[in-house]
């Protein structure tokens, strides 16, 4: 068996894809065959297999797994962003009141939402980068920052985007065109652009050596400090596009939220295989991680419990990941 | 002969703190001018209950941020076991005694296994603690059945722990909960500063190597860090509940944000290796004044969200910049 | 390795399916499913109660098992996001019909549209789906917000209006509303304010409407400037809907000296304001203090009017909402007509909270 196993990875395609993320998409597949037979058992006799099912899980998907894309970076760095889930709001309480209240074309708002997002990240990365502050504590104050602006430009209203007529609504699209899964095709095709960006650019390389030894590369002279920014302004940006993807579903966002999401967008990352003390990262990763944690809440409430078990058991999974990959490491080593 | 006498004063409170006494002065005279509803004896006793709980989970979280560290779970914390606390009394009529102990108990707990995690299998503090909040947010759902919790009001058995933090003599209210507060300042900063636990727990966070070169039992005073923060945030649950008449069940994310940004402007460094609890208690004072002060001149609360944020950058930026000197 | 993987997930579907199957029975099990705002206070809870109960009766009378329901919400009442998952949730459940309180009717458009096309049908409670797709909601059993605004302000109106004529100077009544945004709070908010408007330009009083943006400007009748008002009603709407901010708030009115009055237009506003009250200690009900009025009940509303610290709330009635509800999901699901019921809702003061028209729908 073990034989088998080692022939299994040293495959070129396993190699590619890594041995981990193959796990992973296993995992998707378990917990799927999981839930099947466990909702009929514990919910009235109900069904979990089901077209909708899987359209409804990869709605929620979508703007975790932007989130998961733009923090994965700045986790590259060796940093972490606490502001992503209030900055999202930000972005689509903006360009949304810009929408509906400005009536500005909707194309022009949806650049709004990720401009916000990349100025939030600016701010942020500066902080970070050039005078050092701890990332940690930076992101939490920018996020008390996003919640409030946001706040105050919707005069502390919700806004919502329309979600009627096709000329309006055309946004809507892009998460789902005649029930078709477009938004699942826009995510793979981002993750791709940003894997080329992490792991084949100049940026991106300098990225994941900032967060495996930040001292080397201090020492050797290099100024980071714009890479590290870069980071940022990515997580920021991409935090903004999350925006335009939770407002294709939901329609509605309501000032003074979006903590959760934060939490959900780093277990993503971290389940992933993207570690927490930098250096390494995956963006195929993120993804699966995104459609895992979305999967896990359709079950959940498929199987009729509340949500709170979902907060406990994504709590418990990222402990277990991250336990595990840091095992992992020092085994290594 | 005066100005040694005040470098001696300085050097004893030291500058920073010095700094945020004067700008908690300056801030409160502004207000008081600005609005006369914020002069009133009311506002002060007001400003005093929402700041207790707060307090004592500033209190507790220094410690891990002197170790480098953090506790995350402090909010949503005192929330999950005050909830529990309720329940055991209303569903379970156990007495207010056994609930207080039941809801320092679980606080120790969560710090415990936090600590465990973070000394043990050494876990970055931040996602360890990230992974127990989420846990702990849904743990006290769905122990209670997610019933909203209410510790006992004044009238019914057990309300006599209210009194511990408003007093009501003949009509008017006194803020007896500052002294518990205070008491609890001056123990903790004799700990920190003049037991052996201090000392290492300040040693852990400024070097861990020499520490346990040094043959000590490093992994069992980091454990203790996180076990003062959760004992802590016990004491802050049943603050909360004293405050609050109403626990609501998953609520709490955010509360840990204001105790972290006080000890963070009162001096703790986040990279660890000094702290003051004096400090602490300044900079949630620093944070409860604007929070209260600012609704009086008219700022509506999203303002108050973004000037917080704000001065905590601030802060931090200069905290920075003096270090590096 | 990958054959043992197909085996299972073909056996997982098959275990599924099989288990459709035994749905079919002589007696008719009707199965509803609930989507309620959450839990976030005990008003669901007595919901629940009322749901349950009736649910019981109908059962015991029928002597089978006829009607069973499944109740379930976000943790609160901004979770729109989870609310959307769990109604797709009990779409799946194939139910024979689905209550719905909508937090957010945009956000389930396509999933209303999904259960009429489906034929499910819908059955709105609390505030109900205002809004909704044509047909796609038979009914409402909820109260009517707007009208339980008016009836604060008429019974607090009656209260104060000797306090307005004696005042030298211009009076302020505090108004603490926990959003800008759900229908169930704007129509409470804005109904007590049209109609204490109306109350007060009757006597002849000018009034002035400031505070919260949304309340300013959707508040009908004649509205004067701050300056030439004799009552000037101050909105206030917190960063978030949370119990302390909302306290913070309520205590920045409570704090003012020349308050006389204040209404929290739900359970969470109605506890701020009794909390705020804690410390300042000047709600009651005579003639120097400030009159607090709320909504809904609770053991801390409760115990806060029965002690006279709030002069009254109005109360809706949570356990009737879960009876009417459940009558209704049988009726919608047999194929009967149903109507639009409003539930109703009653000013209760300590004078009258343990009589038989208001205690029972009183919940702790």
């Amino acid at each position: 068996m073990k034989q088998a196993l080692l022939k299994f990875k040293n495959l070129r395609f396993v190699k590619t894809i890594g041995f981990n993320r193959i796990v992973l998409i296993l995992i998707i597949f378990l917990m799927y065959g999981l839930f099947t037979i466990l909702t009929p058992i514990l919910h009235n006799g109900t069904n979990f297999v089901n077209y909708n099912r899987v359209m409804s899980a990869l709605n929620y998907a979508y703007f975790i797994g932007f989130l998961g894309l733009g923090v994965t970076f700045v986790i590259a760095t060796g940093g972490i962003d606490f502001s992503i889930g209030a900055v999202m709001f930000c972005s689509a309480l903006i360009s949304g009141y810009c929408l509906t209240k400005f009536n500005m074309p909707l194309w022009l708002c949806l650049f709004v939402s990720i401009a916000v997002g990349a100025l939030f990240g600016s701010v942020g990365g500066y902080f970070v980068a050039y005078r050092h502050l701890p990332s940690f504590i930076t992101s939490m104050a920018l996020m008390q920052v996003a919640k409030g602006i946001g706040s105050i430009f919707t005069k502390t209203q919700s806004v919502t985007w329309p979600s009627n007529s096709p000329a309006t609504s055309w946004y809507r699209d892009m998460v789902k065109w005649n029930n078709l899964p477009t938004g699942f095709i826009i995510l793979c095709a981002v993750a791709a652009v940003c894997a080329i960006v992490l792991y084949k650019t100049t940026a991106g390389r300098y990225m994941l050596c900032l967060g495996s030894n930040k001292e080397a590369v201090r020492l050797s002279g290099v100024d980071t400090r714009k890479w590290e920014m870069l980071a940022y302004i990515l997580s920021g940006t991409l935090a903004g596009v999350a925006a335009i993807f939770y407002v294709g579903a939901y329609t509605t966002v309501q000032p003074g939220l979006g903590d959760t999401f934060n939490n959900e967008a780093i277990a993503a990352c971290v389940m992933g295989g993207t570690s927490m003390v930098g250096g390494s990262a995956s963006i195929l990763g993120t993804v699966i991680g995104a459609i895992i944690v979305a999967l896990m809440q359709e079950g959940i409430l498929a199987m009729g419990f509340t949500i709170s078990y979902q907060y406990v058991l994504t709590g418990l999974i990222v402990l277990g990941a991250v336990t595990a990959d840091i095992m992992s490491r020092r085994r290594r080593n | 002969m005066a100005n040694r006498n005040l470098k001696t004063v300085m050097k004893a409170v030291g500058t920073q703190r010095l700094v945020l006494i004067g700008v908690l002065i300056v801030l409160f005279a502004f207000f008081s001018i600005a609005s006369e509803s914020f002069r009133r004896y009311t506002t002060i006793i007001t400003m005093c209950s929402y700041m207790y709980y707060i307090m004592l989970m500033a209190i507790g979280v220094t410690f891990p941020l002197i170790t480098g560290g953090v506790d995350l779970s402090i909010g949503t914390g005192l929330i999950c076991y005050s909830i529990v606390g309720s329940f055991m009394m209303r569903q379970l009529g156990l007495p207010i005694g056994v609930a207080m102990a039941i809801t320092i108990g679980m606080g120790i707990l969560i710090g415990f296994l936090n600590g465990v995690v973070v000394a043990k299998l050494e876990l970055p503090p931040f996602i360890t603690t990230l992974c127990t909040m989420m846990i702990v947010r849904g743990l006290g759902s769905i122990l209670t059945g997610g019933m909203s919790g209410v510790w006992p009001m004044a009238g019914q058995q057990g309300s006599w722990f209210r009194d511990l933090f408003k007093y009501n003599i003949n009509g008017t209210i006194y803020p007896v909960g500052m002294i518990i507060i205070i008491v609890l300042v001056a123990i903790m900063s004799l700990v920190l500063n003049h037991t052996r636990v201090g000392r290492y727990i300040i040693a852990i966070g400024s070097n861990k190597e020499a520490l346990k070169l040094s043959g000590v039992n490093v992994v069992r005073w980091h454990i203790m860090a996180y076990v003062i923060s959760g004992f802590f945030a016990g004491l802050a649950a049943i603050a909360y509940a004293g405050t609050f008449s109403n626990i609501t069940p998953g609520t709490g994310a955010g509360l840990e944000l204001d105790a972290i940004g006080g000890a963070i402007i009162g001096g703790t460094a986040m990279t660890g290796g000094s702290g003051s609890i004096i400090g602490t208690f300044l900079g949630v004072c620093l944070i409860s004044l604007l929070k209260t002060g600012l609704p009086y001149i008219g700022l509506q609360a999203n303002w108050q969200q973004i000037i917080t944020g704000t001065i905590l950058i601030g802060a931090v930026t200069i905290d920075m910049a003096r270090r590096r000197k | 390795m990958k054959k043992a993987l197909s085996l299972f997930l073909a056996l997982a579907m098959i275990v599924s399916m099989s288990s459709v199957a035994f749905a079919t029975d002589a007696n008719k099990t009707y199965s509803f499913e609930i989507v309620s705002k959450g839990f976030q206070s005990t008003y669901w809870q007595a919901v629940l109660k009322g749901a349950t109960t009736e649910r019981d009766k109908i059962n015991a009378d029928a002597g089978y098992e006829k009607v069973k329901f499944n109740m379930v919400g976000p943790d609160s009442e901004s979770d729109i996001a989870v609310q959307v998952n769990e109604f797709e949730s009990a779409l799946n459940a194939k139910p024979n019909a689905i209550g719905l309180a909508a937090l957010d009717v945009n956000a389930l458009n396509d999933n209303i549209a999904a259960a009429q096309a489906a034929g499910i049908p819908i059955i709105g409670f609390d505030s109900g789906v205002p809004n909704a797709p044509k047909g796609a909601v038979l009914a409402n059993a909820s109260t009517n917000n707007y009208v339980a605004g008016t009836v604060v302000a008429e019974n607090l109106y009656a209260k104060i209006k000797d306090r307005i004529a004696a005042a030298t100077a211009a009076v302020r009544v505090g108004e603490i509303n926990q959003d800008a945004t759900s229908e169930s709070i704007t129509n409470r908010g804005l109904g007590f304010i049209d109609k204490f408007i109306e109350l007060a330009t009757a006597d002849g009083y000018k009034v002035a409407v400031i505070g919260n943006e949304k309340y300013v400007n959707d508040s009908k009748g004649d509205k004067a400037a701050e300056a030439d008002a004799k009552v000037i009603i101050e909105v206030r709407v917190p960063a978030q809907t949370t119990t302390e901010l909302c306290a913070t708030e309520a205590g920045v009115v409570l704090n003012e000296t020349d308050t006389i009055a204040i209404f929290g237009s739900n359970q969470v506003a109605a506890e701020g304001i009794i909390t705020a009250n804690e410390t300042l200690n000047v709600c009651g009900s005579a003639d120097t203090q400030i009159i607090a009025v709320g909504f809904d009940s609770g053991t801390v509303i409760k115990a806060a009017v029965t002690a006279g610290t709030m002069y009254g709330a109005v109360t809706q009635s949570p356990v009737g909402i879960g009876e009417k509800l459940i009558d209704m999901l049988l009726a919608a699901a047999s194929g009967e007509a149903v109507q639009d019921t409003d539930t109703g809702c009653a000013f209760y003061t300590a004078a009258n909270i343990a009589s038989d028209a208001i205690a029972p729908n009183l919940y702790d």
